[in-house]
Order: C-alpha cells, then sequence, then structure tokens
C-alpha cells in the first residue's frame, strides 16, 4: 500500500478538485453530531475530516431507505464519501457479501458499488458508545477504502487502498512522501485511540467466542428482560452499518413491472408475520433477541464474521437508552466467568 | 447495463382460473417465454400493482409452456389473485429454493404426507415421481383436508390417481377431518392416515406439506413410528420478498428458506427457533 503525507494548508485543494466531476459527501458537526451534506467549494471549509463515525452509517450510500429496483437506477453519477470510519468499512463488507457475492447480485448496488469512491478516515475523537475494540475491530481502516486519511498534528497521511484511490490522487502535486516521524505520529494515534476506545468499554464484558456462546444463551431467561424499554420504533436497525433488511414494493401502474426496494426493521412486528397472521416472533422480546442473534449468530454462520461493528450507533440512537453492551454482558455472564475465571457478575439488570 | 435485473419478473398471461375449494383457486398461467423448475422449487408471483407472494407450482415439472399456480386466499397479494380473469398479465420470477432430492428417494419407500392446499407442492412433486416411478420401491400418499369440500385436486385424486395403484406400486390413504353423507373414504385427522402404517421405516423417507400446526403433529407422529429426523422433509414457510437470500426476511435461525429451502430435513432445523410458527 502506498502512503503519502499532505499538509493542512493543502487539503481543501487536494479534495476541491474532486467537486464538480463528482458528488462529493463529507461530514459537518450539526448539534454536536458529525452528518454526511453535499460537499461543496462554499462549505469545503466546514466539513470535519477526520473525527470520528457520523451519524448516517455508509449504507446510505449504497442501500439507500427507498429506491427503484425494476427497472434498476442507471448509471448513478461517479460519488466520492468522505469520512468513512472502520466500523463503517466493515459493515460495507456485510453488505458486499449478501448484494455482490451470493448467487444473485443487484443491479443497483453493483452500479453504485462501482460509482462510488470512499475516502476514509481514522477515528481520533471516539465516542463514549464506540466499541469496536470490544469485537477485535480497530477504530482505523486497514483495507476496504480507496483512499484513508489520518488527521496528524500539521496534516495528513493519506493511504492509497486501491486502484480507484489511485485515480483520486491525480497528479500527486499536492502529496508529499511519508517519513518516519509521521508514520510514528500515526501510530501514536492509533494506540491512543485504541486505549480509550478499550477504557470506555472497561465495565463491559463480550464474550470473544460470541457467536458460540448466543447458541448456547439462545434460551436464557435474562432475553425476556433486557429489552424492557425497546419502544421497536427501528432506529438501531436505521442506523445500523450492516442491517441490510428490506421489503419489496409492486408499484407497477400497467404491465411493465416497477418495484422499490425499502427498508425494514426486525423489529416490528409485520416483519416475519405471514398473510395468514401467523408469526415466528410474535413477542417483542422474541424480536429484539432475533436482531442480536442475526449479528452475532447467524451472520457468522453466512458470512463468517460478526455483523455487528462496534459503531454504536443503535446506543447512541435508541430512545429507550438500551445500552446493547450492558445487555451483552448481562446475558453472557456466566460464560464470560467460564472464559475469564473472572466473576464479573455485572450488576447489570438494574441498569438495563 | 449489461447486469440482468434479477427483480424483473417474467410477464405470464393467465389462461384459466380454476375454483378448488371455498377458498382455494388454481391460476392456469402461459409465461413468455419456456420457464423450468424442479418439484420442490418456488416462484415469486408479482400481481401488477398490488405485490408479490412465494409459491410452489403445482403443475408437472416435465410441462415448460404452462404453469399452474395453486393459492389459498389468506392476504392481499392471494386476494388479488383470487380475482384474475382469462387474459390478466402478472408476473413470475424464479424458480427458486432447492429442489426435492428425489435422488435420494431412489430405492426407498415414500411416503407424501399432505393436507389441505399443502397438497399443492406435493402434486408437483407426485407428477416427478410418477415419472420415474421405476426408480422408487413404492410410494405412499396420504392426503387430508377439512371436509370434502375442502378438497382440492379432488376429481384428479380420485379419478384419475387413485386407478395408477393398479399399475404402479402406489397407495392411496385418503381422509378429511369431518365428512359427509356421500364422502366414501376415511374420516379423522391425517395423522390418522399415519396409523398401521406398513412402510419399512428404515428404508422410507417422508415427505411433509400442510399447515404449520398439521406439519408439527405428522412430524412427532413420523418420530414415533420409528422415522429419523433426516428422513422426514418439510417444505417450510416464511413472510419473504426478495427470494434471492438479500432480504433476510425468511430466516429459519441462520438458514434462509428462500435458498437453503423451501424443503428441508426436519434434522436440519429442528433446533432453531420458531420452526412450527
Amino acid at each position: 500500500m502506498k502512503t503519502y503525507f499532505i499538509e493542512n494548508n493543502k487539503i481543501e485543494n487536494f479534495i476541491s478538485r474532486w467537486l464538480g466531476d463528482y458528488n462529493v459527501s463529507a461530514p459537518f458537526l450539526r448539534n454536536q453530531h458529525l452528518l454526511y451534506e453535499p460537499l461543496s467549494t462554499e462549505n469545503i471549509d466546514d466539513a470535519v475530516i477526520g473525527a470520528v463515525r457520523t451519524i448516517q452509517p455508509l449504507k446510505f450510500f449504497f442501500h439507500p431507505f427507498q429506491e427503484r429496483i425494476v427497472p434498476e437506477i442507471a448509471n448513478p453519477k461517479k460519488s466520492i464519501v468522505i469520512g468513512a470510519a472502520n466500523c463503517d468499512l466493515r459493515g460495507l463488507k456485510i453488505l458486499d457479501n449478501v448484494f455482490l457475492e451470493g448467487d444473485y447480485r443487484d443491479p443497483n448496488f453493483i452500479s453504485r458499488r462501482q460509482n462510488t469512491f470512499i475516502v476514509s478516515i481514522d477515528c481520533t475523537q471516539p465516542l463514549s458508545v464506540c466499541f469496536c475494540k470490544s469485537l477485535g475491530l480497530n477504530p482505523y481502516p486497514e483495507d476496504g477504502f480507496d483512499l484513508n486519511l489520518t488527521k496528524l498534528e500539521s496534516g495528513f497521511v493519506v493511504d492509497v487502498g486501491s486502484e480507484k484511490g489511485e485515480i483520486l490522487l491525480g497528479d500527486k502535486s499536492f502529496l508529499k512522501n511519508a517519513t518516519e516521524s509521521v508514520l510514528e505520529e500515526r501510530k501514536r494515534i492509533r494506540e491512543g485511540v485504541s486505549t480509550k476506545i478499550l477504557n470506555y468499554n472497561e465495565k463491559f464484558h463480550i464474550p470473544n467466542k460470541i457467536s458460540e456462546e448466543f447458541r448456547a444463551q439462545f434460551d436464557s431467561k435474562k432475553w425476556e428482560m433486557v429489552w424492557k424499554n425497546c419502544v421497536q420504533c427501528g432506529s438501531c436497525t436505521n442506523v445500523c452499518p450492516s442491517c441490510v433488511c428490506f421489503l419489496l414494493e409492486d408499484i407497477s401502474r400497467n404491465e411493465n413491472f416497477v418495484k422499490a426496494k425499502i427498508w425494514d426493521s426486525c423489529l416490528l412486528p409485520g416483519y416475519a408475520r405471514m398473510a395468514s397472521g401467523v408469526s415466528p416472533r410474535p413477542l417483542l422480546w422474541e424480536r429484539y433477541r432475533n436482531r442480536l442473534a442475526c449479528k452475532y449468530q447467524y451472520m457468522v454462520e453466512n458470512f463468517g464474521k460478526i455483523g455487528c461493528t462496534g459503531c454504536g450507533r443503535c446506543i447512541a440512537g435508541c430512545p429507550g437508552k438500551i445500552d446493547k453492551r450492558k445487555v451483552l454482558s448481562c446475558v453472557f455472564e456466566d460464560a464470560l466467568f467460564e472464559e475469564t475465571g473472572k466473576d464479573v457478575k455485572y450488576e447489570s439488570l438494574k441498569y438495563l | 447495463m449489461n447486469h440482468s435485473n434479477i427483480y424483473k419478473p417474467l410477464k405470464c398471461i393467465v389462461e384459466d382460473v380454476i375454483e378448488e375449494s371455498p377458498t382455494i383457486k388454481t391460476v392456469v398461467l402461459i409465461p413468455e417465454k419456456e420457464f423450468t423448475f424442479q418439484a420442490g422449487q418456488f416462484i415469486s408471483f408479482t400481481v401488477p400493482g398490488i405485490g408479490e407472494a412465494p409459491f410452489t407450482p403445482s403443475s408437472s415439472p416435465f410441462v415448460s409452456d404452462k404453469l399452474e399456480v395453486t393459492v389459498m386466499r389468506t392476504g392481499l397479494v392471494t386476494d388479488a389473485i383470487h380475482k384474475l380473469k382469462k387474459g390478466d398479465v402478472v408476473g413470475i420470477r424464479g424458480p427458486y429454493g432447492k429442489p426435492y432430492p428425489l435422488d435420494k428417494f431412489a430405492k426407498k419407500e415414500v411416503l407424501l404426507v399432505g393436507g389441505g392446499v399443502g397438497l399443492a407442492p406435493i402434486r408437483a412433486l407426485f407428477y416427478a415421481l410418477i415419472g420415474t416411478v421405476e426408480q422408487y420401491k413404492r410410494i405412499v400418499f396420504c392426503c387430508g383436508a377439512k371436509t370434502p369440500a375442502d378438497y382440492i385436486y379432488k376429481n384428479l385424486i380420485l379419478n384419475e390417481w387413485l386407478k395408477m395403484s393398479e399399475k404402479f406400486p402406489i397407495s392411496f390413504r385418503i381422509t378429511v377431518d369431518s365428512k359427509d353423507d356421500n364422502w366414501k373414504f376415511g374420516e379423522g385427522l391425517v395423522t390418522k392416515t399415519l396409523d398401521h402404517l406398513d412402510v419399512d421405516v428404515s428404508n422410507s423417507v417422508a415427505i411433509v406439506c400442510g399447515p404449520p400446526v398439521m406439519m408439527k403433529f405428522v412430524t412427532l407422529k413420523l418420530l414415533d413410528i420409528g422415522y429419523k429426523d433426516s428422513a422426514i422433509y418439510l417444505s417450510m414457510e416464511r413472510k419473504m420478498y426478495c427470494a434471492v437470500g438479500h432480504c433476510r426476511h425468511c430466516l429459519i435461525g441462520p438458514y434462509f428458506v428462500c435458498k437453503d429451502g423451501p424443503v428441508f430435513t426436519y434434522d436440519s432445523i429442528k433446533n432453531e427457533p420458531g420452526v412450527w410458527a
């Protein structure tokens, strides 16, 4: 992988070369949260690049809330997303597994994926809900990006992750080679951020072999308690970078078929209810458990990786203030005792 | 775009709508292009402007220019299907899912157990079995319905198929939950047809299709009789949209009804949650 350095006073010029040829989105601070918005020469000063993940997951750009699928979207404009964190890149891998790598390939997803360039970032200001480290992931990207930017004191480290990344670099006129001291500074930042996230999560205990534990604890009575603040709003599934569920709506007006895809949420009672009225998960706690089972067990069996990426959006976005880390710590406390020999006896239930 | 769109249905013209029972109709479709499937696979049926729902075709898998789908009226899409008339245009996608593994049934006694509209996929399977009948030791067909009026394919079964037992090693056990004065066959739940079953369970497979509660009790009875978990083939039903393993609505535990099923052996799903929903 090629690595460069770009000084702070050149980054604006570096990025503004992309405006015009591409639809560029970047994070902006809105009400103390980072939100993706279209980038232009007018607002480029205010973009926040290299802090932390945004409110919207990266899937918004590839698997939007609703879109026509028959006929498929033809040739979407080339676009660039700046500011995806590693949790989002991991989430996009799940979307790739679903929409690109099975026997059937989603036509819209293929073209959006081909036409979208990803400029990811290292997280330098993690949030208290971030827990990627608890799942064995890092707060900085290692692959899955076209370019990656790490914000340092005096500029950005630029990693080139793909041929598409090379295209974005252009003539390299703004770039310098990354020196030893630059890479040393990046290493220090990465270690510092990792430690910070570990500290945020010190009181939570998520087992290492969570998919196996999930099967073992599936019938735990605790599942009937941990969901109790859930109001089945579907917020957690909407903001999740790896939740893919959608429904199909037929909107044909004549003999030419027109269909749309719209996100669905497994928390909703109608999600799996069949026409007969029968549902495999009629109770809310069963649906809550199912969402986590999907992330921590089913996706592992389907794709060989955990669906959750530790972005913490479902924690931050829950109106019932359900902290998934507490839920998992509570359900798996016996398993953790086996694994660590430590009696964690997390007094979790009263907080749930 | 050079990718073919996986969601684009194949246009079909409705050739006929046959009333099978007060709540069940069979729609005969003429696809715009030749359409082939294997018994057990399913299609996604679009009624334009209304929606899509998955069904296993009930017609012979050896026929590719005509397709029959037997549908019970239960919801939005099935209601619209029941209102279809000759000449209407609809769409189908597929075939999806894994077919019945006929090669695994070879040299065995094949027990078919169908109830109500669950006879639809079994009819397609029966056509497939008849087409290769010399490969199986024998076929035992147990079928049931609530009342004689609810019996689908009644003429076909009672007038044509019953006669096949003269030519082929096929026997029928026919029942209704509650009979009327004209009914000449058995009375009782379909599980009752499994009493005194004279099959060699160690060399037999059982294929079950019907409402969830029927499948549950038939499975329990088959286990009781001595069938192995792995010899019981169940047609599973779930809410479904995409039919291609993307939308995740049809999961039974980690298994997709749309691509790992819709037919599962009981041993492969018995430990998953909500199997009999």
